[in-house]
């Protein structure tokens, strides 16, 4: 996971004026997304901190009017989230159905092999959340996620990378963008496991305020 | 039982959730795919296309490193730093790789036929 894109919960309280109880508290009640790692610690998006921040009492929203504006469309559709994985490699996409699929998300899943068929099925039935390898043949993970963040019809897309690029390299393609978090390869199921679910956790209680 | 010295099955046989089913099948795509993937990288390197290279030894790096094949995923990463920043592979490269590849394939037929999981 990008450090620059999650913080601790200590962190959390400071940018919220807030004690970490208070932070604490906050995300087993599922206000602000989080997640923990294998080591039990609590990862807490920033920008689910600044969701909060600038909407106190409510659920962490993304801020822009076009966010919203999607959010609610997707949420009063009532369907369960859907994830889109990129992935080039066979076993890899294997072993992410086994383990998602054990989970118990309550969320869809589906499978592109390249970037390129990633940006059809996006045009065609846009995810949710989207993980994405980074080195594949054509139009790389780099390319579909730029393409993402360019329009603001998909603005609030959850997007994670996922890659065993090291930190140089990733600096060398730009880093990781804003909003996107980062997941090294191999990958921590545990911690993909987290992230997934408060994606998903996310999803529900935008579902749950448009009824 | 014969210790493994180039792969590790429990890597694999964890990822899966313990599926043996799947870890066999998932051997067996790595027995498919990984010739085409070398292929590729030798190509790239007998043609000095960089970025052909580069791509090639992530490509199959990622691959290997799911057998928890770490002698053959570190000789990789090697090498996708040495042609990022020199533009050449080491004389030599190529057979070592090969052979060390060929000694993997091994231990995956074996691991296929032999490993139960219980070692995990």
């Amino acid at each position: 996971m990008h450090t620059a894109d999650v913080c601790t919960t200590q962190k959390a309280a400071e940018i919220l004026g807030i004690s970490v109880t208070s932070v604490q508290q906050l995300v087993e009640a599922g206000v602000i997304e989080a997640w923990k790692t294998k080591g039990g610690h609590r990862r807490i998006p920033l920008a689910a901190v600044e969701a909060y921040k600038g909407n106190p009492g409510q659920p962490g929203q993304p801020g822009q009017d076009q966010r919203a504006a999607r959010s609610s469309r997707s949420a009063a559709s009532g369907r369960p989230p859907s994830i889109l994985v990129i992935e080039d490699n066979p076993i890899e996409r294997a072993l992410y159905e086994k383990q998602i699929g054990s989970w118990g998300l309550q969320a869809s899943l589906r499978f592109c092999e390249n970037g390129y068929q990633a940006l059809m099925e996006i045009a065609r039935d846009q995810p949710d959340i989207l993980l994405a390898d980074i080195i594949m043949e054509g139009i790389d993970g780099y390319e579909v996620i730029r393409t993402i963040l360019a329009d603001p019809l998909l603005a609030d897309m959850h997007i994670a990378m996922l890659s065993s690029l090291t930190p140089e390299e990733l600096e060398e393609r730009g880093g990781v963008p804003p909003g996107v978090v980062f997941f090294a390869k191999p990958v921590n199921y545990d911690e993909l496991r987290g992230y997934l679910r408060a994606c998903c956790a996310g999803h529900a209680r935008r579902n749950s305020l448009a009824v | 039982m014969q210790a493994y010295r180039h792969i590790d099955p429990a890597v694999l046989f964890q990822a899966t959730g313990h599926d043996l089913e799947m870890f066999r099948a998932l051997s067996q795509t790595y027995l498919d795919t990984a010739p085409a993937m070398y292929a590729r990288v030798e190509q790239a390197v007998h043609s000095g296309a960089t970025q052909a290279i580069v791509h090639g030894c992530h490509t199959l790096r990622g691959t290997v490193a799911l057998l928890g094949a770490r002698a053959l995923t570190a000789r990789l990463a090697e090498l996708e730093q040495l042609v990022r920043h020199q533009g050449v592979a080491a004389p030599g490269w190529l057979a070592e790789t090969a052979a060390l590849l060929g000694a993997v394939e091994q231990e995956v037929h074996r691991s296929m036929r032999e490993y139960t999981g219980a070692q995990a």
